[in-house]
């Protein structure tokens, strides 16, 4: 096996998900899989490069790391075994802990929102969520008609429910505390 | 063919190994002659049999790409060159026999054991190439205009299915090509290996689609190009040189809904942004890898294999065609992936080693010499 001896990006990423990404070769598969690159400033194996090449900043500040799904097709397509959506994960860990702006700032603000809803009662409830994301993003009536018919077809209930194990799942709150997106939410 | 005049050669040919006892020198080979169905010492390979066949089934050794008769030959340079039967489609109508003029047909024939007392053996059972179908996202089994190298080897022959015309299984002429590389190469998922050949066969078969239809557009969809040895680079670059385009991406192959056209979803080298293209045909460089016949003859030799199932050789650098045990000698592809030419100087290496065996001397006077 090849020694993760690259760049001090990769040793940094290697020791957050146990990802070796000196292993990439540039095939382009996990690119090709992708099915959100329009929305991506670098394609997924673009990013891998720049990790390589410890490209820290234009990584951190990239649209790719917040756009990004993971939805693991490119890790299953991955000829090298590289969890490609886990190091991408631990990038935005990396960001969110060095306080860079997120280039989608909508993204983090909704992963916060829906950790947050959780964090309370244990269960999401659409319009606790979509209320706190619309309050916070500011972006308040772009999907208006879709909550109104999802309200007349009985998808989303007003009242929030809870669930009986709160006090666990606070518990795993406070134990994953202040990693990533889930401590600064 | 050539091989097959020769005095001193014998081809023994449907024929399975079943059993090696002895040792150098001096083996015993036990053989399993399977029936042709036709006596070979009369057949002189006229083929009036075929033409009255009733039974149409598809043709293996043409990817299945064209009928065959029940009784057929496998391929126009066979050796020998002489008809077979195949009973599992036989109908037993007995058309052939009639129009056999040398009663050569003899449907009673059974299989017999025999044995051969032999010096040395050589092992040359190449491999298999890797079944594309076991990765989806290239659409090969779905998709009609998806296509293996080992298939597209036959449609680009004179003596192919389309008789060497550039035409695509749904009959389309074929204006534009896409291979794609490593297709079960260099995939810790499947073979984590190089499988050598199919870099330069690539060019080759791009090569012949701009020979047969100039102006037709090629495409090498690839991980890293590996055109090393003699001449190979060059050939590469002068491919690039007249208009062969490579391109650093391995694709997805999407269906298209509205034509057979596939779809080739890639980055682009000049946007550096992932783009779609319609294309006639895509060839999939399928890999080789250990093959089911060779393990099972490996078995019964009691040959070692390496970690991918290939027959280890004795030592990587001066033990390339030796294995541990004595008087057994590898050559080709069943040893590792190899090209033709290097196959061909493996076997005439082992070829060598043999005749030391044979005067007498035994292997160690080869490491001595
Ligand atoms: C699509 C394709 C294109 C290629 N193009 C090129 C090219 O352009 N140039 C090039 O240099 N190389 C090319 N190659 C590689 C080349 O085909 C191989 O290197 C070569 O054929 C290997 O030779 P071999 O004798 O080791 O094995 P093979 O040619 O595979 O021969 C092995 C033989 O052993 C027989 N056999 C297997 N098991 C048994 C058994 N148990 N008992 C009796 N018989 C058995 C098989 O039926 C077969 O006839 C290509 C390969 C493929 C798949
Ligand atoms: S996990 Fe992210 S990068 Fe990977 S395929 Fe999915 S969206 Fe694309
Ligand atoms: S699929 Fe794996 S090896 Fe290929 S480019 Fe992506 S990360 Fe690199
Ligand atoms: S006997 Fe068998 S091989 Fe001969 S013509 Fe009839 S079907 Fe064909
Ligand atoms: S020879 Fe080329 S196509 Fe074949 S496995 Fe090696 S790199 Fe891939």
């Amino acid at each position: 096996m090849i020694k993760a001896t690259g760049s001090g990006l990769e040793r940094e990423i290697e020791a957050r998900c146990g990802e070796r990404v000196r292993l990439c070769f540039q095939c382009g598969k996990c690119s090709t899989g992708c099915l959100f690159t329009p929305a991506m400033d670098l394609l997924p194996h673009q990013a891998m490069k720049l990790v390589q090449l410890g490209q820290e900043e234009r990584l951190l500040s990239s649209r790719t790391i917040w756009i990004c799904a993971s939805c693991v097709t490119c890790t299953a397509r991955c000829p090298n075994d590289i969890d490609v959506a886990g190091v991408i994960d631990a990038l935005r860990q990396m960001a969110l802990e060095k306080g860079v702006r997120p280039a989608e700032r909508n993204v983090p603000l909704f992963h916060s929102c829906f950790l947050g809803n959780i964090r309370a009662t244990g269960r999401i409830s659409e319009p606790v969520l979509m209320g706190a994301y619309k309050a916070l993003s500011g972006d308040l009536f772009s999907d208006i008609g879709l909550a109104v018919e999802m309200l007349r077809k009985g998808k989303i209930k007003l009242v929030p429910s809870l669930v009986r194990g709160r006090r666990e799942i606070r518990r795993i709150f406070s134990e994953s505390g202040g990693k990533g997106a889930v401590g600064k939410g | 063919m050539e091989a097959a005049k020769h005095e001193n050669i014998k081809l023994v040919t449907n024929t399975e190994v079943i059993g090696v006892d002895g040792e150098a020198g001096h083996f015993t080979v036990t053989l399993r002659r399977n029936p042709w169905y036709v006596d070979i010492e009369r057949c002189n390979g006229c083929g009036a049999c075929v033409d009255v066949c009733p039974i149409v089934v598809p043709h293996e050794w043409d990817m299945n790409l064209k009928p065959r008769k029940a009784i057929y030959a496998m391929f126009a340079q066979a050796a020998p060159l002489k008809y077979v039967i195949d009973r599992e489609r036989c109908v037993e109508c007995g058309l052939c026999m009639q129009a056999c003029g040398l009663d050569a047909i003899d449907l009673s024939q059974e299989p017999y054991e025999e044995r051969l007392e032999v010096g040395a053996i050589v092992v040359a059972t190449g491999g298999q190439v890797f079944d594309p179908s076991a990765i989806p996202r290239y659409g090969y089994g779905r998709q009609e205009n998806v296509v293996t190298n080992m298939e597209f080897e036959r449609i680009c022959n004179a003596a192919g299915p389309t008789e060497g015309e550039l035409v695509r299984p749904d009959g389309k002429h074929i204006r534009s090509v896409a291979f794609v590389q490593c297709v079960g190469s260099r995939d810790v998922n499947h073979n984590p290996w190089c499988s050598f050949f199919c870099c330069m066969a690539a060019v080759k078969g791009g090569r012949l689609v701009m020979e047969h239809a100039p102006g037709a557009e090629v495409l090498v969809f690839y991980n890293d190009l590996r055109a090393c040895g003699k001449g190979f680079e060059e050939l590469y670059r002068r491919s690039v040189e007249e208009g062969m385009r490579f391109i650093r991406s391995i694709p997805t192959v999407y269906e298209n809904r509205t034509r057979n056209d596939p779809i080739i979803v890639y980055e682009d080298p000049e946007t550096g942004r992932i783009e779609r293209k319609e294309v006639d045909l895509v060839v999939l460089a399928c890999g080789l890898q250990p093959s089911p016949a060779g393990r099972s003859l490996r078995g019964l030799l009691g040959l070692p294999r390496d970690g991918y199932g290939f027959i280890r050789e004795a030592h990587p650098v001066d033990g390339l065609c030796e294995t541990p045990r004595e008087g057994v000698f590898i050559a080709g592809v069943c040893q590792g992936p190899k090209d033709i030419p290097d196959c061909v100087t493996h076997g005439s290496a082992a070829a060598a080693k043999v005749g030391i065996i044979l005067s007498g001397k035994g292997t160690e006077s080869c490491s001595d010499a």
